[in-house]
Order: structure tokens, then sequence, then C-alpha cells
């Protein structure tokens, strides 16, 4: 382990981070800093300084939990109860999505969907003619979008 | 005894079902977890709450437990749970109204140096106040290592930062602290 040597500059760095009181300090570094401490006026003054805003600071008593160890363990352990947490060694079950692959599962949906419109319009039926040879199913008038605007069609 | 064993242990037989060993668990670190918790957001009924939320993360993570330490003793179970209570209480921080200093009382005319009439009672307040205003990491070091007496490796392993980080939170938090109560 490698001796860090304690500085002048290094005890106020202790003091500016950790306070006046050297039980805070570094434990490595404690007894050369308070060494160093005790020949310089400058740190003496700068300990003074700390040491006030550590009185600030022990004002500051916060309020005392109300709770108990038994009743915490005990809610606990209701709570747990009621949602489970999985061992370990348990492998949790893979919805059937994930497992079947989203790109399978869209392409099976739109394959219904293609389906079901073609059969709800009647379009199967006008589609065989149209493949069938010698169809004479016309294309669609030109003027179709103007009918959508007049309002004769409705989306 | 549940009292003679380690937290590693508890935590490895909570982990198991054991509901006396997660009970010695709890008794053992509770307080200190509170503790923490009301200095971090200095109300007691928020505490209470971070200290139940922080142990049944506890009961949750124990079954895995052994897993996470990979039985090297790396991740101490103090080092884990202050953790997640420091989490927590940013978490809510940050959900939570900032405290403003419009109820602090006013710092005693003809006082020569502010902190000096900081010893008082009622200007326990105002330092609840401006420690309320540190940022988060910042007052999570001061907690940890002034209030605490954590060391700063301990702080560090908390706080998952070095420990030159660590100083250089406390060195600003006291800053700050000082140019609110001055």
């Amino acid at each position: 382990m490698t001796k860090t040597t304690v500085t002048p500059k290094r005890v106020r760095e202790i003091i500016a981070a950790y306070g006046a009181d050297p039980a805070r300090w570094p434990a490595a570094e404690r007894t050369a800093a308070l060494a160093i401490l005790r020949d310089d006026a400058e740190l003496s003054a700068l300990l003074q300084d700390a040491r006030r805003l550590d009185a600030a600071l022990d004002s500051f008593a916060p309020p005392l939990p109300t709770v108990n160890a038994g009743d915490v363990a005990g809610r606990i352990m209701v709570a747990a109860r009621q949602t489970p947490t999985p061992r370990p060694n348990e492998t949790p079950s893979i919805p059937f999505w994930r497992w079947f692959g989203w790109p399978k599962i869209a392409g099976l949906a739109m394959a219904g969907v293609i389906g079901f419109t073609i059969g709800w319009t009647g379009l199967d039926a006008q589609l065989q003619e149209w493949m069938a040879p010698g169809s004479t199913i016309a294309a669609p008038a030109l003027d179709a979008p103007d009918a959508l605007l007049d309002g004769e069609v409705s989306w | 005894m549940n009292t003679d064993l380690s937290d590693d242990e508890l935590m490895r037989r909570a982990g198991n079902g054991d509901r006396s060993a997660f009970g010695a668990l709890v008794e053992r670190h509770l307080p200190r977890v509170c503790a923490i918790a009301a200095r971090m957001l200095a109300s007691a009924a928020e505490a209470d709450d971070i200290g139940q939320e922080a142990f049944l993360r506890c009961w949750q993570k124990a079954p895995g437990w052994e897993s996470l330490d990979g039985g090297s003793g790396a991740a101490r179970f103090t080092t884990w749970l202050h953790r997640v209570v420091i989490n927590l209480c940013i978490d809510r921080r940050r959900r939570a109204a900032p405290l403003t200093l419009d109820a602090a009382p006013d710092l005693p005319d003809g006082a020569p140096d502010a902190l000096d009439g900081l010893e008082s009672k009622e200007s326990a307040e105002r330092v609840r106040s401006a420690i309320g205003e540190l940022p988060a990491r910042q007052r999570a070091a001061l907690v940890l290592c002034y209030y605490e007496g954590l060391s700063n490796g301990e702080a560090a392993a908390v706080l998952e930062m070095s420990v030159s980080a660590v100083e250089s939170l406390l060195v600003r938090a006291r800053r700050n602290l000082r140019k609110s109560l001055s």
C-alpha cells in the first residue's frame, strides 16, 4: 500500500470537504493532518471557521421515523405474497406473440384483413370474372373523384 | 440465531423464503435507512415510505442475491441498500416541489457572522431548508459522510463514483451551505 504524503494544501482540502472534526477525516491521513495543523495558524483559523458550519449542521436533527421493523417486514411479506417474485431458476413464460415472431403475426393479420375485405365487398367474384379469359369489366370512371367531392360517395 | 449471521447470509436465506432472516435484516438496517431518508427528504412520513420501499426491493432482490454477488463478496449488502435508498430519495425529490426559504426565519440582527447565530433551535429550520436546496448528489454525499459517518470509500461505493469525486461533492456542498446560511 502506497503512503500518501499529507501537505498543508491537502489539510486545507480535508477541512473543506469533511469539516472540523478529525473523526470525520480520512483515517489514513488523520494523524499527519493533525500534526501539520498544530504549527499552522492559517489552517487553525480555517478549522475554526469549519467548526461554526459544523455546529450549524449539527443543529439539524431529522424527524424521527415512526415505523418499526416488525411492521415493515410483515407488510412487505404480505405484499410479496400478492405479487410473487420468480425464483432465480425459473424461466419466465414467453408470451406466444414473442415466440411466434412479429413478422409472422403481422403477415397473418394482413392476410386476414385482405381476405375479409375481399369477401365483404364481393370483390372476389369480380376478380374471378376479371381473371377469366375474355373479361369485359370496365376500368373505373375518370370522373369518380368528382363524385366524391360532390358528396355522392361517402367515406 | 439470525443476529449472528452476516447480511449476505441473511439475504441468501431470505432469498430461499426464510421470513425470519428477512425480518432480521429489516430489524438491523431499518433505523439507518430511515435516518438517511429523513435527512435526504426532511420528512418522517416520507422517510418511512422510503424505508418500506427499500426493503420491498430487498425482498424482491433476495432470490437473485447470490448471483449478483457471484460469491466474491464484492456486492456488500449495505452498499447496495444505501444506494437503493439514495436513489429512491433522489427520485422522490425530483417529483416533489422544491423547498423555498420563504418560511425561514430572518437572521438575528447585529450578528457579526451569520453562522454564529445558527446554533439555536429556531434556526435549525433554516439549515434544513439550506440542505434541502442542495443538488441531490451534494446532499447525498453530505448525508452519507457527515451525518451517517460513512468513510469516503464507503460513500464512493454507494454513489458509484471515485473518492475524489465524493470529496468534490462535499466541498461544494459545504460551500453552498455557507453561502445559503450567510
